[in-house]
């Protein structure tokens, strides 16, 4: 399928699950339906989804203490015999709300980019007119990401052979100060080796016909096909269906 | 699993579902608006030669966040480094570098959210960068021509750069009703402080070391050319308004929802999106736990039949391949 076509539908979901009120559980059922569905036809492993998912989930944090300072009514309920804590069930709603709305959207993002490769994807942001300049230094920056990062690691290895990452002083051989600088320095010789590095490339570059220009698109004669197109119409058409619904059933 | 140590600095990115579409949309145009700023400026300054280095740095930005260095029992502290982005290659390059980094962790490791991804860039892109622009300019004026201005400087700039982009996510929470102001202000502040004297040490480090071994590059002319002078009020304002703005919003009890509803800008604007549509009720599902209990129904149906599909689907294209070949 179209990259841009992806793309585009994944940000209209987001952007209409977003928009649906607090508390429209049956229109977040619908719209879990439609992704799983989306899900179940891309055949991603329902493992990685759950898996990716769970690593981003900690900020949830953020929203539990709406659960205790929302508007009254308040729920008593008792720990201990002298201890009580005040619920706000509007509160509660509105949390599980943000959670179930962070869930879905989160899940909509990782099928995008679970069945679209990063150069496609970097060719949907070029077609949808972001400028060249950025998309050319983001396709950069993700081509020599994992290079970067073996070097990354090749030194977090160096420097844990040398055993100056444990946190007592006596074991890791220097002081918090130490430790610190340490990490400068190699953030600092990192820096230095990429700009190196970048050299090198950009030598590269201009031996294979560089001229300034950001380097040519992979599937620049792809274009949207009426299919893809109608597809594409039906599946924004559903989506603000479920959002009108949800409005309705909404708090 | 790979991209594991990528997820170092979870705090300061926003997922979706947190801010409120309003919220997301404001940052968005406002995050547009200076990124064209920025390559405008960019192509102006700098040759195409640039453009390599602007996008191997981000890589290293994006792959450096793995350092970091143990502090006391389980805690550490890394680098986000958008205050040594800008030391090193000047605001305008370091505003691109770092949306780079933001987009790919967002687009790529859904470190972030998408809809959400114009106010973390804003917060993480640009807050952090004028900040650092602004704070560095001045203790480096302040402390001419002393050797180890650039560890003072670099340390001041890459903490304050931290601590007020921290303030920016966290006011944009409690904007969006998503956190209340009085805790999440507070509760930001407090870590990012702490998070943010890690980064001044690691910049602080990089810098002295980059000092040794390329002095060239911290003179060089590339963050020099151009006048500054916008960026560098700008971001002393920032710094300024989030820092005032902060604490007032925080001491009330509903902090900047309350600000807001009193200047009328939220609920008007929420008002009168709601109003495409009035009072209207769904005929025969008006009772929302009915409801519920039919869009369960529906979407269990739904997921089962795509299922069935799918099985039958796959059990034909084998069966053809098995006869094919």
């Amino acid at each position: 399928m179209h990259p841009g076509v992806k793309l585009v539908f994944t940000l209209v979901f987001i952007i209409f699950l977003n928009l649906t009120p607090a508390q429209a559980w049956p229109a977040y059922i619908f719209f879990y339906t439609f992704l799983l569905a989306l899900v179940l036809v891309s055949r991603i492993q329902l493992s990685i989804l759950f898996q990716r998912t769970l690593l981003a989930t900690p900020f949830i944090l953020a929203a539990i203490p709406l659960i205790f300072s929302a508007n009254p009514p308040y729920y008593s309920i008792s720990l201990l015999p002298d201890v009580e804590i005040y619920l706000s069930l509007e509160g509660l709603q509105k949390f599980v709300s943000i959670a179930i709305k962070f869930f879905i959207s989160i899940q909509a993002a990782i099928l995008l980019t679970a069945t679209t490769r990063f150069p496609d994807l970097l060719f949907a942001m070029e077609r949808l007119k972001v400028p060249k300049l950025m998309v050319a230094i983001i396709g950069l920056a993700w081509r020599f990401l994992f290079v970067i990062r073996d070097v990354v690691l090749r030194m977090i290895r160096a420097r844990t052979s040398r055993s100056s990452s444990l946190s007592s002083s006596s074991h890791s051989g220097g002081s918090l100060w130490w430790r610190a600088r340490v990490t400068g320095v190699m953030a600092g010789s990192l820096f230095l080796r990429s700009i190196e590095c970048s050299d090198r490339i950009y030598a590269a570059m201009l031996s294979r016909g560089y001229v300034g220009v950001p380097l040519p698109s992979f599937s620049k004669t792809i274009s949207i096909n009426r299919n893809e197109f109608l597809g594409l119409g039906f599946g924004i058409f559903l989506i603000v269906m479920i959002w009108i619904f949800g409005l309705f059933t909404g708090g | 699993m790979s991209h594991l140590p990528f997820l170092s600095s979870k705090l300061m990115h926003i997922p979706d579902g947190f801010l409120s579409v309003l919220v997301s949309a404001i940052f968005w145009m406002i995050s547009i608006m200076v990124l064209i700023k920025a390559l405008r400026e960019t192509n102006r300054l700098l040759s195409e030669r640039q453009v390599p280095l602007m996008g191997v740095l981000a890589a290293a930005i994006f792959a450096g966040q793995m350092l970091n260095f143990t502090v006391i029992g389980g805690t550490s502290g890394h680098l986000l480094g958008a205050a040594l982005a800008t030391i090193l290659l000047g605001p305008w390059p370091a505003v691109l570098i770092m949306t780079s980094v933001v987009s790919i962790q967002a687009l790529l490791f859904q470190d972030g959210g998408i809809l959400a991804l114009g106010a973390n860039i804003f917060n993480m892109a640009m807050i952090g960068v004028f900040v650092s622009q602004a704070i560095y300019t001045y203790v480096t004026s302040l402390l001419k021509k002393k050797s180890w201005v650039f560890f003072v400087s670099g340390f001041v700039a890459a903490w304050a750069s931290i601590f007020i982009a921290s303030l920016s996510c966290a006011l944009q929470l409690s904007l969006s009703g998503t956190s209340p102001a009085n805790v999440v202000v507070p509760a930001m502040a407090a870590i990012h402080a702490l998070i943010g004297i890690g980064e001044g040490l690691i910049t602080a480090g990089a810098l002295v070391f980059i000092f040794a071994a390329r002095k060239d590059l911290l003179h060089n002319d590339l963050s020099k050319t151009g006048d500054h002078k916008g960026i560098i009020i700008g971001g002393s304002l920032i710094a300024i308004v989030l820092a005032v703005l902060s604490p007032i919003a925080s001491s009330h009890p509903d902090g900047l929802e309350w600000v807001a509803e009193q200047s009328g800008f939220l609920g008007i604007a929420q008002d009168a999106f709601y109003e495409i549509i009035p009072d209207y009720t769904m005929p025969g599902i008006n009772d929302p736990a009915l409801a519920t209990i039919v869009a369960g129904i529906i979407g269990v149906v739904i997921v089962f039949v795509v299922a069935y599909g799918v099985a039958r689907n796959e059990k034909h294209s084998k069966r053809n391949q098995i006869s094919h070949g």
